[in-house]
């Protein structure tokens, strides 16, 4: 049973490209990353996936439910956090709990709800427009959580929140996956979805340029480790051209930089260089994920699928 | 239906707590206070002739207020983005169209209320009868007049995802459909006039003309003062011809206010259905 079924779904606004053929699958009781920089089209799959946008081309069910055909039946078995949640401002934090449950027609325990999001006692009676942006996204989230949804759909939930918040936030969401709810929760800052989830996609440019669990992302890093030699003088024309393992080279100052997808082929770059300059510094980095996500958040997007990022890419680097 | 009224409970429990609202809505209480008194104070003072006076004022501020209270109604909450959390819920557009449409009705008929609550203490006061048989229509054919405006309002509101747009939208729908058909000879018909019998030489006849204005909601507004008053003690009232078609008799202007309250919303829905969002 899937949660998430999405076939070439594309959206664009006149000529611009938001997304761009996905194809993505979240199985039924996993915690899915949505991972991606800012402008990446993850809020565009969001609000095509809550019918909020109609599709370009290509389709999606969530729950088994068709976005376009069904979306009301969908949105009644789901929690949403929206991208950039607003209250309205003269309704109380209580008043909206109540308000989503009136509107999906079941019976909720507001007290308890408020709660667990950890939204302070003194503000469940005060209107929402005086709240700050932490505040509004607790309320989001108790919002999100009337009726025991199947599926968690969160778009940005740790934005506004501080470190405490976000810890309480992960908590919360393991605490739904481990009651069996889906969870769809899209970020781009890294360390917060590797600590929840199951399994990551990452967005560039409205495609999906890997995607896997987080020590398969980690083992294709592997394969993409960079190493910087800072010598003396950069010499002229060195080349590691005959070098396979090398997918890219550049240099900066005085730091020659490569990108290596067999870590054993750094050896014998660092011999080429010593022969014609003098080392000074070696800075051999493991391969990681943050390395291989800065690089896509970086804008430098990969045009590979899921097993091939960075084998052909041609990034480098600073 | 359950979530219509939930959408319209929730709505007017927000909007009640504005303060600017009120305020608005407050001017038609003091016009209507200052209309009475201002009649009170005459040697004989004639309820009949206050309403007479009201029912204008009534034409050309009613409609102010009705847009006032509702031409942010959806698309402020696209402005805002509390629509976000609305249709993140299992909620139908059609929920939020109706809804909205009950909710600010209720508001602009409540504040309707307290002024004419507070004009019936004045004439209970000064006025030696409050003919009920007059100032009751003039209450049933004021709240006629507020879904006609209401309902256009909403429906531009539905239609616009932005604030600038949807006060632009109102108040041109304001001007054309209130203003200039209230003035006679700078108004809409008279344009039309000019047009069709002395530019174009076209012989159309009266009652193309009064069936034009009568289409308006506030020509028909004006057009009910029939149900009430007898041209012949009011000379500001034109005589109505007595073989007049049924479509310029006093009941089909209700007709026509019906439709003015109901079809701008249906064409609203239908743009805000196929509306994106965010």
């Amino acid at each position: 049973m899937t949660a998430i079924e999405i076939e070439g779904l594309s959206k664009h606004f006149g000529d611009v490209t938001a997304l761009d053929g996905l194809d993505l699958t979240v199985e039924t009781g996993e915690v899915y990353g949505f991972l991606g920089p800012n402008g990446a089209g993850k809020s565009t799959t969001i609000n095509l996936l809550l019918g909020f946008l109609k599709p370009s081309s290509g389709s999606a069910t969530v729950l088994g439910h068709d976005v376009v055909t069904e979306s009301r039946a969908l949105r009644q078995r789901i929690g949403v956090l929206p991208e950039a949640f607003s209250p309205y401002e003269r309704l109380t934090a209580r008043e909206h709990v109540r308000y989503a449950a009136d509107l999906k027609d079941v019976p909720v325990d507001t007290v308890a709800l408020l709660d667990r999001v950890g939204l302070d006692e003194a503000a469940w009676e005060r209107p929402a427009g005086g709240f700050s942006t932490g505040m509004e996204q607790r309320l989001a989230l108790a919002c999100a959580l009337v009726g025991d949804p199947d599926l968690l759909i969160l778009d940005e939930p740790s934005s506004g929140l501080d470190p405490r918040g976000m810890a309480e936030l992960r908590d919360l969401i393991r605490e739904e996956a481990a009651d069996g709810t889906t969870v769809f929760f899209s970020s781009h800052i890294l360390s917060e979805v590797e600590a929840v989830c199951d399994r990551i996609g990452i967005l560039v440019d409205g495609d999906l340029v890997a995607e896997g669990t987080i020590d398969e992302l980690r083992d294709g890093t592997e394969t993409h480790s960079p190493l910087d030699i800072r010598v003396d003088v950069v010499p002229e024309g060195f080349d590691f051209g005959d070098i396979e393992s090398v997918a890219s080279v550049s240099v900066e100052d005085n730091t020659i930089s490569a990108l290596v997808t067999d870590a054993g082929a750094k050896i014998e770059v660092i011999r080429r260089v010593d022969r014609v300059a003098e080392i000074q510094d070696i800075i051999s980095e493991p391969a990681s994920l943050e390395a291989l996500f800065d690089r896509y958040a970086n804008g430098e997007s990969g045009d590979g699928v899921t097993d091939e990022y960075g084998a052909e890419s041609p990034e480098v680097r600073a | 239906m359950s979530q219509t009224l939930t959408v319209a409970r929730n709505d007017f429990r927000d909007v009640r707590r504005s303060k600017l609202l009120w305020g608005v809505m407050g001017i038609y209480v003091v016009f209507t206070a200052l209309i009475l008194y201002a009649e009170g104070t005459a040697a004989e003072p004639d309820l009949a002739t206050a309403v007479f006076n009201q029912f204008f004022l009534t034409t050309l501020l009613l409609p102010l207020i009705a847009i006032a209270g509702s031409y942010l109604a959806i698309a402020g909450e696209r402005e805002s983005n509390t629509v976000a959390f609305l249709l993140s819920q299992p909620t139908s557009r059609a929920a939020v169209v109706v809804g909205k449409f009950l909710s600010r009705s209720l508001l602009i008929v409540g504040s309707l209320l307290v002024a004419f609550v507070v004009g019936g203490v004045i004439a209970v006061v000064m006025y030696p009868s409050l003919e009920l048989g007059v100032s009751g229509a003039f209450v049933v054919l004021s709240v006629v007049f507020v879904g006609a405006y209401v309902g256009p309002s909403i429906a531009i509101s539905a239609a616009t995802d932005t604030r600038s747009r949807a006060i632009a939208g109102a108040a041109g729908f304001y001007v054309l459909t209130d203003v200039l058909i209230v003035f006679g000879d700078f108004s809409l018909v008279g344009a039309l006039r000019f047009l069709f019998a002395e530019t174009l030489g076209l012989e159309l006849g009266e009652h193309f003309y009064s069936f034009v204005f009568n289409l308006t909601p506030a020509g028909s507004h004006l057009n009910t003062m029939y149900f009430i008053f007898d041209p012949s003690k009011y000379p500001q009232l034109p005589p109505q011809d007595a073989g007049q078609p049924f479509y310029l008799e006093p009941w089909f202007s209700v007709v026509i206010l019906l439709a003015w309250a109901v079809v701008p919303l249906a064409v609203g829905y239908w743009r805000f259905r196929g509306a994106e969002l965010g």
